[in-house]
């Protein structure tokens, strides 16, 4: 597919989440949406094996796996002619525990209830030169998100042991899936993900996500530490705020995705560059409605702004949803395997 | 401190009423509620409940909002605590008083769910005087229109948070403008952008909910 396709070697890639590598651009993605992964392969991709296989002919050095878990956060599904998918959107106003009665009788996902066959799988499957990433997230989101946003942002204040003991629920389920992921030895990177901001800023203040969330994170980073491996955060919006919480507290080792409308690459290059290996950072916005001569142009940019220094791996500014051209997705790629060396 | 200076500092403070345990040193406290209803037991003109209590206010929490002071959940409890006060008023505002600065149809367009962005934006405009009319989230471009044809000197602000459901917006515009209604529209949500907004043809663009205030201002030539 991609005439300059590279062999994976994942201990490249690792290196470059720590920040070390300085020769080649790696590629990262947080998700790709399976109807853009059938349109490529001209199959569905969902087995294991599938999976390792897309990855690999797509230039990527690892696939990343999540456990199983169900929590039920009171979604709507919006019907839209215009696209190929229903899309799912918790209510902002109304959740599923908003005082404590619910929450005694929210029947609350147990510690056994996890569940990691498809990890346990990848592992037996993954070929030398590939890796795995363990990934999941969202404490502070399903908080919201099970709570409402509105009766979220009122019991902050109004009833903060409430706020106290969603995030523990939560965080101590999240957490037991890091525990578990960093015990299984081909699990060679974490991911955790949660959008805590906006475009313009945080969605609550610095000290709220330092007594409620970053604990977690904190404890999370260092199972990354203990074992020597990477740690990427993924948060949309702009995070300068909290920067030196994300980097010299919770030790992450690696910053996605890197929204343009949020923060701009070169800035964030210049700014903690030394301490972070950024990834991501090519507008999805621009992937959906440009063309694929552009895109190239816009990847081209990125490159020219890690020549030099490294601690780039590229991708889109959030995920590759169906709804982003392919012909841009491969235009994106084609370009960092073809020209992101040096 | 006078009457409305409380009534001001209350709202910013988003102090609702003395049940309310926002924020936690004004707990027990008087809030915009009580304030309100005092001032106009006192014979204070509403007018200037409005104009120097309610919408000075929330004008400070729009900025403070603006430069990451404050964030999401307090700038809720302010708009929350000009509501009890602006609720009590309302039944004193003549129907087209010129307090009223303009109405502004607002509402997430069709395929999205999202409203934090969008609720905040009519919270914002509502503080500063306009009158809002929020059709709420995934809504068609028929519903858009009939609120138009309803309203043919309103505003209409749309909200999306995706970028496949930002080209709803374009669809919304040119329904209004083959039904040859000219309200004017201005967008906003995470993924759109003041190119975008050109693009498709709305008149304006605010990147949050405090620049919808001065947006909002400027398409209907009010001084800000």
């Amino acid at each position: 597919m991609f005439s300059h396709l590279r062999k994976p070697n994942f201990e490249h890639f690792q290196k470059t989440l720590f920040n070390k590598t300085n020769d080649y651009i790696p590629l990262i993605e947080l998700g790709i949406h399976p109807d853009m992964r059938k349109a490529i392969m001209g199959k569905p991709v969902t087995s294991v094996k599938d999976e390792i296989s897309f990855m690999r002919s797509m230039g990527y050095d690892f696939i990343k796996v999540q456990p199983g878990i169900h929590l039920e956060t009171n979604r709507s599904i919006a019907k839209n002619a215009n696209v190929a998918a229903d899309r799912s959107w918790s209510s902002e106003h109304d959740g599923v525990v908003t005082d404590w009665e619910s929450f005694e009788k929210y029947q609350w996902a147990k510690i056994s209830d996890l569940e990691y066959s498809r990890l346990e799988e990848a592992g037996k499957l993954i070929p030398d030169d590939m890796g795995i990433i363990g990934q999941y997230g969202d404490i502070y989101t399903t908080v919201w998100e099970m709570m409402g946003f509105e009766n979220f942002s009122m019991k902050m204040y109004e009833d903060p042991e409430l706020i106290s003991a969603m995030f523990d629920k939560i965080g101590t389920l999240v957490y037991s899936m890091f525990e578990t992921m960093v015990s299984m030895d081909f699990v060679k990177v974490l991911w955790y993900s949660d959008d805590i901001a906006y475009s313009s800023g945080l969605m609550v203040s610095p000290d709220f996500l330092r007594e409620n969330l970053f604990p977690y994170l904190k404890r999370i980073g260092e199972l990354a530490k203990k074992r020597n491996i990477p740690f990427i955060y993924h948060s949309d919006g702009v995070l300068y705020d909290v920067m030196p919480d994300l980097i010299d507290e919770i030790g992450i080792t690696s910053l996605h995705p890197v929204e343009p409308i949020s923060m701009d690459m070169a800035e964030l290059k210049d700014r903690v560059g030394d301490k972070l290996c950024l990834c991501g950072g090519i507008d999805v916005d621009q992937l959906c409605r440009a063309t694929p001569d552009e895109i190239k142009l816009l990847t081209r940019n990125f490159i020219e702004i890690a020549k030099g220094k490294g601690g780039w791996c590229a991708g889109s500014s959030n995920s590759i949803p169906e709804y982003v051209k392919p012909e841009n997705y491969l235009a994106m790629i084609e370009t960092v395997l073809k020209e992101g060396s040096w | 401190m006078s009457i409305l200076e409380s009534i001001k500092h209350c709202v910013v403070q988003g102090h609702i009423d003395a049940g309310s345990k926002f924020p936690k040193n004004m707990e027990g406290q008087e809030g915009v509620r009580e304030l309100t209803r005092k001032a106009i037991d006192e014979g204070v003109a509403v007018e200037d409940i409005l104009t120097q209590g309610l919408i000075p206010a929330m004008t400070i929490v729009g900025q403070r909002y603006e430069n990451n002071e404050i964030f999401v959940p307090e700038m809720l409890f302010s708009a929350k605590a000009m509501k009890s006060g602006l609720e009590l008023i309302k039944p004193f505002l003549l129907e087209g008083s010129d307090l009223i600065l303009g109405k502004v149809i607002v509402g997430t367009v069709q395929g999205d769910l999202h409203d934090i962005g969008k609720n905040l934006v009519c919270m914002m405009l509502e503080g500063a005087g306009f009158e809002i009319e929020d059709l709420g989230i995934n809504i068609p471009a028929a519903k858009f229109l009939e609120a138009a044809k309803n309203n043919p000197k309103a505003l209409i602000g749309m909200s999306a948070l995706l970028t496949v459901t930002m080209k709803n917006m374009k669809s919304v515009i040119e329904l209004l403008r083959s039904n040859e209604l000219d309200n004017k529209v201005f967008i906003g949500g995470a993924p759109v952008t003041p190119a975008f907004a050109k693009e498709i043809g709305a008149e304006g663009y605010a990147k949050n909910a405090n620049q919808a205030v001065q947006e909002a201002k400027r398409l209907l030539d009010i001084k800000a």
